[in-house]
């Protein structure tokens, strides 16, 4: 058996046995990545034998990293059918893409660990400081200006869209909060004047807003951000980025074979049964409310609410028909266009979205859900 | 940056259709987030849709339902697919004057779905789908879309007044209303009556149904 049949092999049918063995043989002589790709290949073949499942967890578990407090799953380089012939026409032509090896975030990028990758306030308060870009570095600041749209480039504009994001951010951001209320009952303390002069706070204007346990600390690190701009998202990968380590949005493509997990022609991350909510966090549009990812089931790939929860997005730019000329090779997604692919579907979606085929388009987050998740890799540049 | 924040939350952000998911847009002041709450939501066309309903009259509203239901006059009514009907009657009516301009529709601004068939918008015109009557009906089997109103007759164009029922100027509320496409409303007959009894009626299909 060859490496280069199993990186390039889409077919759903094969003799998963003899690739298991194969990936046992590169396991045992320390070609990990090669061996990751081929336990990929075997479980792709039989999802159902424990055994394939174990040894390809266990090894993915071992590449997997954390950086930055964030946990970045390995995705081993293969080739995988990108679309779905029964979804929209934009998922159409199903086309192989092959892909390098990579890393994503575990889960999207929470509120509280987005403003610590950007050097803001933490959440509640969620802003730079005075001062912050001089605090900055120049080349960083450079690379920013130029990914921002012309209008927002002036910083004390970019601070009023962190405003108006962060008030939506504090509804459905919060670790224990169970609903969205008005922004303004999530400042409790805050006064309010009434016409004879006396005043009263927030929360005798607005109550409280119910929580799992209204004692508890308010933290902002367990559900995805919202409300967050592609530009926000791409700076924050960016800041951390250094020659050898770059984080950013995942492609489409990218962002696709992580959310299939290592399953063949399937649409959800878990198979082909519809979504349950111990799964996906999805068509719970009067609810208002975020669940935590990792109240839910992972995929094959150790990857939390990649279906559902928020949408995510991506560095592709959307065209319903790229699909047709799609390079097989780390595709880059076309090189221009108005709007940012946005995938996976969110709380508020039936389930008919929330696939891992279903494409969105958008070009500004300001929603109640639109996160990110970062992608994580070594070698491989995208042009942006 | 002004334009940039003025549609912030606008749907014409997102150019994504499909032909098998309704694309909604709730802005903050519809959703129980209130203030900074936009919600952009996909759910399935077979489910029930969101109209956009805008009505205005020179007489007292008595009635006002879609399919026996009481509904507000300024709203956002969810409606399955199917056959429906809006029944409403009005009195103290001075039929010199017309005294209806409505609108239930389907908006763009606000949803994205391809093609609906049927109609997707229901205003006020003088096409012989608005009738009336002004004889009390028997029984309330008239607000029910299969209630046979054959023998009502047909609305015809009316000019309203400027002032409405409450005496307040109506007039730029009602020229909305004219804007979106409905046209006043009254009827043609030589009576002393005030007391009037209207009937609607209209189907919409969604566009997987119509595939099927």
């Amino acid at each position: 058996m060859e490496l280069e049949h199993i990186l390039s092999a889409t077919d759903p049918e094969g003799d998963a046995e003899e690739v298991f063995g194969f990936a046992q043989q590169l396991e045992k002589r320390g070609d990990l990545d090669a061996a990751a790709s081929a336990y990929d290949r075997a479980y792709g073949l039989a999802p159902d034998r424990d055994d394939i499942r174990s040894a390809r967890a266990n090894l993915l578990d071992r590449l997997s990293v954390i950086e930055h407090g964030i946990g970045f799953r390995y995705i081993p380089a293969g080739t995988f059918l990108m679309g779905s012939e029964s979804g929209d026409p934009d998922e159409q032509p199903v086309h192989p893409v092959r892909l390098d090896a990579y890393w994503l975030s575990e889960t999207p990028i929470s509120w509280a660990k987005f403003c610590e990758l950007m050097d803001f306030q933490p959440p509640p308060d969620g802003r730079p400081n005075d001062g912050w870009e001089s605090q900055q570095s120049p080349q960083w600041i450079d690379q920013i200006l130029q990914v921002l749209p012309v209008d927002y480039r002036h910083p004390d504009l970019w601070k009023w869209a962190l405003n108006a994001d962060s008030r939506i951010c504090l509804q459905y951001c919060e670790n224990e909060t169970l609903r969205a209320r008005d922004w303004h009952a999530h400042i409790p303390t805050m006064e309010w004047q009434k016409s004879d002069g006396t005043t009263q706070t927030s929360a005798d204007m607005f109550g409280l807003p119910p929580r799992i346990d209204q004692n508890a600390p308010l933290a902002y690190g367990e559900k995805p951000i919202v409300s967050v701009p592609y530009e926000g998202a791409l700076a924050a990968g960016l800041r951390i980025s250094t020659k050898s380590t770059e984080y950013r949005l995942p492609t489409e493509a990218e962002w696709e074979k992580g959310a299939r997990g290592g399953l063949i022609n399937q649409a959800y991350p878990w198979g082909n049964e519809k979504p349950t909510h111990d799964r996906c966090d999805f068509a719970r549009f009067d609810e208002f409310s975020l669940l935590k990812p990792k109240s839910l089931t992972p995929n094959g790939y150790g990857l939390y609410a990649m279906s559902g929860s928020v949408w995510e997005w991506t560095s592709d730019w959307y065209d319903a028909k790229y699909y047709a000329s799609s390079p097989v090779q780390n595709p880059p997604g076309p090189k221009g266009g108005e709007e940012r692919v946005l995938r996976g579907g969110s709380w508020t979606d039936d389930a008919e979205a929330v696939t891992v085929s279903y494409r969105m388009s958008g070009q500004y987050g300001g929603a109640a859900n639109i996160g990110f998740r970062l992608y994580r890799g070594l070698t491989n540049t995208i042009e942006i | 940056m002004p334009n940039r924040d003025l549609k912030l939350n606008a749907l014409s952000r997102f150019s994504k259709s499909s032909p098998r998911l309704v694309l909604e847009e709730y802005s903050h002041c519809e959703v129980p987030a209130g203030c900074g709450g936009v919600v952009l939501r996909w759910r399935r066309a077979e489910e029930p849709f969101t109209m956009w309903l805008r009505q205005n009259t020179s007489a007292r509203t008595m009635v006002m339902t879609l399919d026996g239901e009481n509904i507000l006059w300024m709203t956002r009514l969810s409606v399955n697919w199917g056959h429906h009907l809006f029944a409403m009657s009005f009195e103290e009516v001075d039929l010199s004057h017309g005294f209806l301009l409505f609108s239930a529709r389907l908006d763009d601004q606000f949803i994205r779905i391809l093609q609906p068939e049927g109609e997707p918008e229901v205003l006020s015109k003088p096409d012989g789908k608005w009738k009336y009557t002004l004889d009390e009906p028997a029984s309330e089997e008239w607000q029910s879309p299969d209630f046979d109103d054959s023998s009502w007759a047909p609305m015809v164009a009316k000019t309203l007044p400027s002032k409405g029922f409450h005496g307040h100027d109506i007039s730029d509320f009602c020229q909305r209303i004219r804007d979106i496409g409905a046209e006043d409303l009254g009827i043609d007959a030589d009576t002393d009556a005030s007391r009037v009894w209207i009937r609607r009626a209209f189907t919409i299909q969604s566009p997987t149904q119509g595939q099927e």
